[in-house]
């Protein structure tokens, strides 16, 4: 090999080497579009809509506990005869199950979760996040943890506040404490699975937001109410599996575990986390490998 | 990152924050029951010492008055009952007595009682009748403490303050008025197991029982064929209200896993021999329906409701 063809190897292998030392890493990557994601999706129009989602909760809270205050509100009344008592945990788990797992959760998964991409390709910026020395996978991966800090932040919390709004009516504090723990695991691990799936969603399908809003809406409730197998082919099945663990063992339950008795056949609790975990982890990669691979045609 | 971001989501984490702190905070200590619409526990509460291992109460105003026992009618098998309580005390049940707390405490080899009787008395005259039956007269810590002798042991009554009559042994009334009057540490309020067994009581609930078993003798009250066929039970809480009906929850805390699976088998067998004895009697049937069994870990929760007609079918009419 003579001289200059030598330099030019080895002027090449030094831009290589370059590269690979000023290359971030994946999770530095991740680490990066996190941060200036995070700023733009709370900021978004659709932090309005999730303001609203997690505070009608608590806006009703604060509304059920005032008519109890005056004693506006009876929380006992007559069920064929038998009388029946809500005490502020049973109104708690209501609110749980009714409002942040079948509605919160999955919503703002949706709304969320397809749009990582989907606003990217919509808004014609993707290239420029594709053009940077970060790989694609990365990007979405930012993207998500962005997605789980911001709605966790916003609907974890608003959870503690209908908790210490609703529970004391009739409650104990301390002896209910145990069940917010749960619930807010609960709903953490909602969010993190609903927001994977409509990650990849939203990176595979041409109309995410409809596909989504599909899912949750119509294949989810038809899923879990169908006898056979197919209600293992939902993410509402396994999660809210876990909700009757989670409620308190109070006698005036009753009529909660009786509006849940479909679910009262429920899996083990491991059961339930191992396939949601799998839920996680393959939507998750399929996102990030469909990112990494597919050739993105952005709409002149 | 934005600033405006940055105290969102510091405002967000301060909440999850402060919230898991507080509610930690009440789980450790057994309680926050305060600001809100949640139950308080009797002022009497003070005179129960810290050690009971069982604690009841009832609102006896508001079940003497409740449509259940007005539909009772004439199936009162108490009423022989109550008519010597009140010749012997010279207390009216059906009308003197507002409320009862009762406390059991296990002492060694026995088990010693207090109950405390809140209402409206004519102290004179009852210590008159106290008096003419036998009673002796003690002074104790300024309280007067008139003691009678029976079969079973002595029986002492106090007027420990207005409108509070306070039933059980000397010893025992001793220490409950030591107790209240702040010479002993701690009252049942203290005890933390109790207390925390009262988180079962609902409420609205106008009767309950609570009962810690372990450790103490509280078991030797039930006959031997009903201990030696039940699985170990470590704790118990029963409540109820009494209106049109009663709507009750027992809650038992089986001293581990298998043996809450064993007391739910045992509970629901009964409740199958139950339906198979009501045959189509609706009111029987009707009850039968309303009980619910649920079992978790080792904590078995039974609630029904019981209507009126079904203790008239099982109790005969005077």
């Amino acid at each position: 090999m003579n001289e200059g063809a030598q330099e030019s190897v080895d002027g090449q292998d030094a831009h290589a080497a370059r590269n690979r030392v000023g290359r971030p890493g994946f999770l530095t990557s991740s680490v990066r579009v996190f941060d200036f994601t995070l700023s733009e999706m709370l900021w978004s129009r659709r932090t309005i809509f999730m303001a609203l989602v997690a505070g009608g909760p608590v806006a009703l809270a604060l509304l059920l506990r005032a008519f109890a205050s005056f004693a506006w509100l009876d929380f006992e009344g007559r069920v064929d005869g038998s009388s029946l008592e809500v005490t502020g945990p049973a109104i708690f788990g209501l609110m749980i199950w009714a409002f942040y797992l079948r509605f919160t959760v999955p919503v703002l998964g949706v709304f969320y979760g397809t749009a990582l991409i989907a606003d990217e390709v919509e808004d014609k910026t993707l290239t420029y996040l594709f053009t940077r020395p970060i790989s694609r996978g990365a990007v979405l991966f930012g993207k998500y943890l962005a997605y789980l800090v911001c709605t966790n932040l916003v609907v974890l919390p608003s959870v503690v506040l209908v908790f210490f709004i609703v529970v004391p009516m009739s409650g104990n504090i301390g002896a209910s404490f145990p069940s917010l723990v749960v619930d807010l695991g609960l709903l953490g691990l909602g969010i993190a699975v609903y927001g994977s799936i409509f990650a990849l969603i939203g990176a595979w399908f041409k109309h995410p937001l409809l596909t989504g809003l599909v899912f949750v809406f119509g294949w989810e409730p038809i899923g879990t109410v169908v006898p056979g197998y197919m209600k293992n082919l939902t993410v509402a099945y396994y999660l809210q599996g876990l909700v009757p663990h989670a409620m308190p063992q109070d006698g005036s339950m009753g009529m909660v575990r009786t509006v849940l008795q479909a679910f009262q056949a429920a899996p083990s609790i491991s059961f339930n986390l191992f396939w949601l975990s799998v839920i996680l982890v393959v939507t998750l990669l399929g996102a990030t490998r469909i990112v990494a691979n597919k050739e993105y045609v952005l709409e002149q | 990152m934005k600033t405006g971001t940055r105290y969102v989501l510091l405002g967000g984490l301060a909440i999850l924050a402060v919230g898991l702190v507080a509610g930690g905070i009440a789980f450790l200590r057994g309680g926050l029951t305060a600001f809100g619409v949640a139950q308080s526990s009797p002022d009497e509460f003070r005179y129960v010492p810290a050690d009971a291992n069982l604690l009841a109460y009832a609102n006896v105003r508001d079940v003497m008055e409740s449509a259940f026992r007005d539909s009772l009618g004439g199936l009162e098998p108490g009423l022989d009952g109550q008519q010597e309580f009140h010749e012997s005390t010279g207390i009216d049940v059906e009308s003197d007595i507002d409320s009862v707390v009762a406390s059991l405490s296990s002492d060694g080899d026995s088990l010693s009682g207090l109950v405390l009787l809140m209402g409206r008395f004519d102290a004179g005259r009852l210590e008159q009748l106290a008096q003419q039956q036998g009673s002796e007269v003690e002074e104790y810590a300024g309280h007067r403490l008139l003691t009678r002798t029976l079969e079973n042991g002595d029986l002492s009554m106090s007027f420990v303050e207005p409108g509070v009559l306070a039933l059980g042994s000397p010893e025992m009334l001793h220490r409950a008025i030591d107790q209240a009057s702040g010479a002993t540490e701690g009252d049942v309020t203290a005890n933390d197991q109790l207390m925390g067994l009262m988180t079962h009581v609902r409420g609205t609930d106008n009767a309950w029982a609570v009962a810690q078993f372990a450790g103490s003798d509280i078991m030797t009250l039930l006959p031997d064929e009903v201990v030696s066929q039940m699985p170990p039970v470590s704790a118990m809480a029963i409540s109820g209200r009494f209106d049109q009906g009663v709507s009750a929850t027992l809650t038992v805390e089986a001293s581990d896993e298998q043996s809450g699976e064993d007391l739910q088998a045992v509970v629901q067998g009964f409740v199958a021999f139950a339906r198979l004895q009501a045959g189509s009697r609706p009111a029987w049937q009707g009850f039968l329906d309303s009980v619910q069994l649920l079992r978790t870990g080792n904590m078995v929760t039974l609630t029904f409701d019981m209507p009126p007609e079904v203790l008239q079918l099982a109790i005969p009419e005077r």
